[in-house]
């Protein structure tokens, strides 16, 4: 339970801490520098210590079951824990060995894989939630988070639910109902005539009245059909014309309607927190402009756009939002920002914890999840207004299971391999924020400003049944710019590897050094803009070609004792590239062509590049060697997965994972690689292959379909012999052309089961 | 032999360089070009050329010139050199040329050929117009990370590269060297066969070949790689071989080619179909190792050799682990490696990549019976042979393939030193007709006696399933194993507690079978019950296997089998039942 005593507990803690800082900033600091230091913990303290007095728990809270899995189920079981509560997991069957089931006290299991028959499944939950004495359940984010009937059976049940009250939820759960009330509350909406517009004179009038320019869209539209922007009278005529015609021959419906567009749109959203007592306190805004199938990846905080006048404004329309609809709980108010003039304009209201929480908790120093619980126990709200204030900038890169080259499809598939980024070969922050952060411990950031909320493991599958999301990834910084070079390696230090998990690391770490992105001015249709034809990778820069080169070139000299090699880089194109060790800390590199003849190229072609730090930590059995190195001043990280079974390879194939680039590189000695011109090139030829039972059983499973495509070693189907179930695998990389075999079938030995050409 | 085989660097053996191929040298050359302690001239002393010589011998009356020093400069300069217009003919196969790989195998410029200038003596049917020096195959010594090796590559360009009677000689004479140095020996094969010109000598040659590979058998390690073909009585000296690499596509080995196989049974099939790289390594269990080309089997070849003592009476070179994978290293995976479900399967390479230093796992029959896996790692720098029960692949069962390879491999790291880990997850014997019409019985036994033979250090970890006869094969305690460790989550009984309780219980209703079920489950389904026995010496956290292991090895690193407790008897050989 929430007694007071554990508050005041956990409360002294952090006075102690705060006062332990001041004594150190006293101490080490200029008198300025102290001022300030001291200036930040007094607010820290006002925000722990004003609560003590003010608190009157209404509500015995003593175990928390969270309805969720993955990252936002340690994620909300870490503030529990925090608070002293004991902590339920619930899970699928296909969730037995996630992270999230171990890292509780308890764990339930709620049934089979698919979602709906257990993270959905709001009878089995509380089923979990009474038998295992749970007297709150949180509910994350997703699955059950905004479900009125599920809050509304908890409450029945006499389980407090730690979000909104059902009446807020049903509310801003109705689009149209949501924006009545938002207008009632003096939130802009997006301008507009609310009607139907007969004339061009009218059109003209309607336009006048919100300002140009503005949208004519067909009432019955959709599509982008009968859709005109028009930013001046002339422009509004034509357009009012065309859609006109457009919206009667596509539609037969010559409704148009006028709506004010919004130019350069960004999505902004205001994190609320109100309590059960009417207190009401919206913290800075998050930027999530970075969208991609309508879906977030990159969200910072606070936004590169806002001016503290704006942000004022938005915030008190949100707190004002939540008051009229009497809100309880952490929520958030989304809203679509012209990057033009900063006009902003309500869109919804999400009635739960958000993905991107964490870049508010580090700007601010309040841990929402923690709030939530107190909230929810029936405290009041312990923080003013006045004592929200915005420290530094944040980030957070959202790492999907996905295939970022294809359209993000989701990817599924074993991790191998898994280690989430320190930092530490940067500077810690400063001392400030590092004693900021120190003090803020159960915020989870390290010492150089890196959170990592992850719900997975080495060795654990990504199921296909629900969200692919990996991790969080949260960097902190003094400033935007400190924030983006600590993600920018934050996420080459990211090592997430299986053998046929794809990830968007890359992607996310070109969007982070993407010239647009990097200036700060976004919109919505980022990705849209600077991908047109969808994400093939980064070309290097030439420094850090040398520096992957230099990397692998390293490896290579440390296992063979070889002093020169010749390496083959594709990224994107192939390139050959003459490598030797002239002496410790120097390195020569040419450029050769690809058909070397093994002529030395002239001596003046030859660059040199100094390396004055090399360091590889070995990862995930061996297979993968993450790098530190320094090459003509500049840090860097390389990953390198080596191909070959053994370090002493003379020829060495490498993947190599850099600054967003993922491609292979062959190192050999020279003498080997004038050779290799005579050896024939494999293709990759298409024939018949056949999947044969390697043993008699019975056929558990099969998982393709005839005119299904397969890849070589993706599982085919499942034989139960020996009461093992054995994993068939594709022979070949083709397409099915027959399934002999039906599940449940008996088999005998090297009957044929699948046929792929 | 140094203990560190990776001391030459590129430059110091460049210094060294004497008789190379003058492209190598070139290509070397052109390497290194910059290196600041290389002249980029090789200066050739060449004696002044004396335009009266012979006017000046006769007027003085002396002696001034040695005509064999004269001839041998041009046999010097021509004849240890591939015929470019020759190689071209070998390229298009996309083979390299005998020489060629000769310098893809060795450390650049350590190669010194012998018998260079051997001739063969056939003097019919027009061979004496057919003479080559070096009759087919370069033969010599050379350098693998610094540590002596002999090799042979037969040179198909010769003649075909047939074996004559001075073609057979001249390999035995590497062949012997090797044994008398206490070195292994490389055979590169690619060869037309026994040279039909000289009949019974060919033959006889082949024969003092075999003979050879027999006696050096466990003496040195033998390895062969076929880049070519590989037809006939030919294919025995390469089996009678510790490990067979073959190249895809260009390699082929069988005993009688299609041709022969069409006329005697009516059987269509292609030189590929019938003895292939693939069929090799995935069915016959002919080729340990299959190479996508030349280059990278020499590759390989080279890798192996790190792994292999020069001899039997020579350990094995030491590569100290990286520092950043100390033999104390913990892996907290493994505590969870083992899925809860007793019928799923795992890959148990994940757990070999997490024990073994940084990871290195030198596959050795890598398509050939999935359902064991054997092969070379290193636990603190050295040498082990690793065998484990591949779950992922038949549930891990013995059959008889799994059980020849595995017993092979075992009596190789037996002869020549390298301790043997075994991670045991067998649920037994595969049964059916198959299996015991083609003689389980007798092949099963093989490893149980390979097991019980050997006397190097054996330690045992058992993950999961150790049912029935096959855990007493799987290097049990009671065959002379040293350390004998379980998981948590093993299980070692005489089968499964269903299938127990079925024979025991017979007749009783299904629900109190269950509860015999789980009766027979607590008592003989974990590892206690062995534990408590003695038959395991320590129920382990598998978290520590690496740990533990690297300390056993350097515990058990005198052990020497003669006087060990359970000494082998004296006698002339055991009779394996083959």
């Amino acid at each position: 339970m929430i007694a007071s005593e554990h508050i005041r507990q956990v409360t002294s803690a952090h006075i102690w801490n705060a006062s332990h800082l001041r004594y150190v900033f006293g101490n080490r600091f200029s008198k300025d520098k102290a001022r300030k230091a001291s200036n930040l913990i007094d607010s820290l303290l006002k925000h722990f210590t004003s609560k003590s007095s003010s608190h009157v728990p209404k509500r015995n809270i003593s175990k928390v079951l969270v309805a969720n899995r993955g990252e936002i189920a340690i994620r909300i079981m870490r503030a529990a824990k925090q608070l002293g509560f004991k902590t339920v997991a619930v899970f699928s069957t296909a969730d037995t060995n996630a992270l999230h089931t171990r890292y509780a006290d308890e764990a339930y299991c709620i049934g089979p894989p698919s979602s709906t028959q257990s993270y959905l499944n709001i009878s089995s939950i509380i089923k979990a939630a009474k038998e295992t004495g749970a007297d709150a359940v949180h509910p994350g984010y997703g699955f059950l988070s905004e479900h009125v009937d599920f809050a509304e059976a908890l409450e029945k049940e006499g389980i407090k639910f730690v979000g909104p009250n059902t009446k807020a939820i049903r509310a801003m759960g109705d689009k149209i109902e949501s924006k009545r009330i938002a207008q009632r509350a003096g939130v802009y909406i997006i301008d507009g005539y609310i009607g139907e517009i007969g004339s061009d004179k009218q059109a003209i009038e309607v336009a006048k009245e919100i300002g140009f320019p503005v949208m004519v869209k067909a009432s019955a539209g959709g599509g982008g059909k009968g859709m005109r922007v028009a930013s001046n009278e002339k422009e509004l005529i034509e357009a009012f014309r065309i859609c006109k015609s457009e919206a009667e021959s596509s539609f037969g419906d010559s409704r148009l309607l006028i709506e004010k567009y919004i130019l350069k749109p960004r999505h902004i959203e205001i994190q609320i927190l109100a309590d059960e007592h009417g207190n009401v306190v919206y913290l800075p805004e998050r930027e999530c402009s970075v969208q991609r199938r309508n879906q977030k990846v990159i969200e910072e905080a606070p936004s590169p756009l806002l001016d503290p006048a704006t942000r004022k404004k938005m915030g008190e329309q949100a707190a004002a939002l939540a008051r009229e609809v009497g809100y309880t709980s952490a929520g958030t108010v989304e809203y679509l920002v012209s990057g033009l003039d900063k006009s902003f304009h309500f869109l919804e209201m999400n009635t739960r914890l958000q993905v991107e929480h964490p870049i508010t908790e580090a700007i601010t120093g309040i841990d929402l999840a923690q709030s939530m619980f107190r909230i929810a126990a029936g405290e009041k709200l312990h923080i003013k207004q006045e004592d929200i204030s915005i420290v530094g900038s944040a980030i957070e890169c959202r790492i999907y299971a996905e295939n970022p080259y294809s359209n993000f499809l989701p990817s599924v598939g074993n991790i191998r391999c898994y280690k989430e980024p320190t930092l530490e070969h940067l500077k810690p922050l400063s001392h400030e924020l590092g004693a900021r952060l120190t003090s803020l411990q159960h915020l989870n950031f390290n010492p150089y400003g890196v959170r990592v909320d992850a719900g997975v493991e080495e060795g654990l599958d990504i199921p296909i049944f629900y969200d692919p999301l990996i991790s969080k990834l949260v960097t902190f910084g003094e400033n935007r710019k400190d924030a983006l070079h600590r993600m920018a390696n934050a996420l080459d230090e990211y090592v997430i590897d299986g053998d046929r998990l794809i990830h968007n690391v890359p992607f996310c770490r070109a969007v982070i050094s993407n010239p647009k992105f990097v200036s700060g001015d976004i919109t919505t249709n980022l990705i849209k803009e600077e991908w047109p034809d969808g994400f093939h990778g980064v070309a290097l820069s030439k420094d850090q070609n040398f520096q992957a080169i230099i990397a692998t070139a390293s490896l290579y000299f440390r296992d063979t004792g070889y002093t020169s090699t010749v390496v083959k880089v594709s990224n994107r194109q192939e390139q050959q590239f003459l490598v030797r060790k002239v002496d410790n800390n120097i390195f020569g590199i040419q450029s050769i062509p690809l058909d070397w003849d093994g002529i030395a190229p002239e001596s003046s072609s030859e660059e040199y590049v100094s390396s004055s730090y090399f360091k590889t930590t070995i990862l995930g059995g061996g297979r993968v060697e993450l790098i530190n190195i320094e090459t003509n001043k500049n840090l860097g990280v390389i990953q390198v997965k080596r191909l070959g079974s053994s370090r002493l390879d003379l020829v060495a194939p490498y993947t190599v994972s850099c600054f967003g680039a993922k491609f292979e590189v062959y190192l050999r000695p020279g003498y080997v690689a004038v050779l290799e011109k005579f050896m024939k090139r494999r293709d990759a030829v298409s024939q018949h292959k056949i999947l044969k039972a390697p043993m008699p059983g019975t056929v558990r499973s099969i998982n393709v379909k005839e005119k299904d495509t397969v890849s070589e070693g993706q599982e085919v189907a499942v034989l139960e012999a020996m009461k093992m179930q054995n994993v068939l695998r594709a022979p070949a990389s083709g397409i099915v052309k027959r399934v002999h075999c039906a599940q449940g079938e008996i088999i005998s030995l090297d009957q044929p089961l699948v046929e792929i050409e | 032999m140094s203990a560190r085989p990776l001391t030459g660097t590129l430059e110091n053996t460049f210094k060294a360089i004497g008789s190379v191929p003058t492209d190598f040298l070139r290509i070397c050359i052109a390497s290194i070009r910059h290196s600041r302690n290389f002249s980029s001239k090789v200066t050739v002393h060449e004696a002044p050329k004396i335009v009266n010589l012979d006017q000046a011998e006769k007027a003085y009356g002396v002696k001034l010139r040695n005509r064999f020093a004269e001839e041998y400069r041009d046999i010097a300069e021509n004849t240890f050199k591939d015929d470019p217009k020759a190689s071209a003919r070998q390229h298009q196969r996309g083979k390299l040329t005998a020489r060629e790989r000769l310098q893809v195998l060795l450390d650049p410029g350590t190669f010194r050929e012998y018998d260079g200038l051997v001739t063969h003596r056939c003097d019919q049917f027009g061979m004496q117009k057919n003479r080559v020096a070096g009759d087919g195959v370069v033969t010599g010594i050379g350098k693998i990370n610094g540590r002596n090796v002999c090799v042979f590559a037969q040179d198909f360009l010769v003649v075909g590269g047939t074996l004559s009677q001075t073609h057979a000689q001249k390999i035995c004479k590497i062949l012997d060297r090797a044994v008398d140095a206490g070195v292994p020996v490389i055979g590169l094969n690619d060869s037309g066969g026994a040279r039909i010109q000289e009949g019974v000598d060919a033959l006889a040659g082949y024969a003092e070949v075999f003979k050879r590979n027999v006696l050096s058998s466990g003496v040195v390690p033998q390895i062969s790689v076929i880049m070519g073909p590989c037809a006939g009585g030919a294919v025995y000296s390469p089996a009678l071989t510790d490990f067979v690499f073959m190249v895809k596509d260009s390699a082929h080995m069988f005993l009688t080619g299609p041709e022969v196989v069409r006329s005697v049974t009516q059987e269509q099939v292609t030189q590929e179909e019938l003895g292939g790289a693939s069929v090799h390594s995935s069915r016959s269990g002919v080729a340990h190792v299959v190479s996508n080309d030349d280059i990278e089997a020499l590759s390989q070849v080279r890798s192996l050799i790190s792994y292999l003592p020069s001899s039997w009476k020579d350990i094995a070179p030491n590569v100290p682990p990286a520092e950043t994978d100390p033999p104390t290293r913990e892996y907290p995976l493994l505590d969870r490696i083992v899925p809860a479900d007793p019928n799923a399967p795992y890959d148990m390479h994940e757990i070999i990549y997490r024990t073994v230093d940084s990871g290195e796992f030198f596959e050795i029959h890598k398509h050939f019976a999935p359902n064991v896996l054997v092969g070379f790692s290193r636990m603190n720098g050295q040498t082990v042979g690793i065998v484990g029960n591949n779950p992922a692949s038949l549930a891990g069962v013995l059959d008889i393939n799994a059980s020849v390879k595995a017993a092979r491999f075992v009596r190789f790291c037996d002869a020549f030193q390298i301790p043997i880990i075994t991670f045991v997850d067998v649920p037994g014997f595969l049964p059916g007709t198959a299996q015991e019409y083609g003689g389980i019985i007798r092949h099963g036994a093989k490893l149980l006696y390979a097991y019980a033979e050997a006397t190097v250090p054996k330690i045992t970890v058992i993950t999961r399933k150790a049912y029935g006869g096959a855990y007493c094969v799987m290097s049990s305690k009671q065959l002379r194993g040293d350390v004998n460790y379980a998981w948590p989550t093993a299980e070692v009984a005489v089968m499964g507690a269903k299938g127990a309780v079925e024979i025991i219980f017979r007749g009783l209703t299904e629900e109190q079978k269950e509860k015999q079920v789980e009766e027979y489950e607590k008592e003989f389904l974990s590892p206690m019950v062995s534990a408590r026995r003695g038959y395991i010496d320590e129920i382990i956290q598998p978290r520590t296997t690496r740990k533990r292991i690297c300390e056993d090895l350097v515990l058990l690193a005198n052990k020497d089998e003669w006087s060990i407790r359970e000494a082998t008897p004296q006698k002339k050989h055991g009779n394996i039942p083959l």
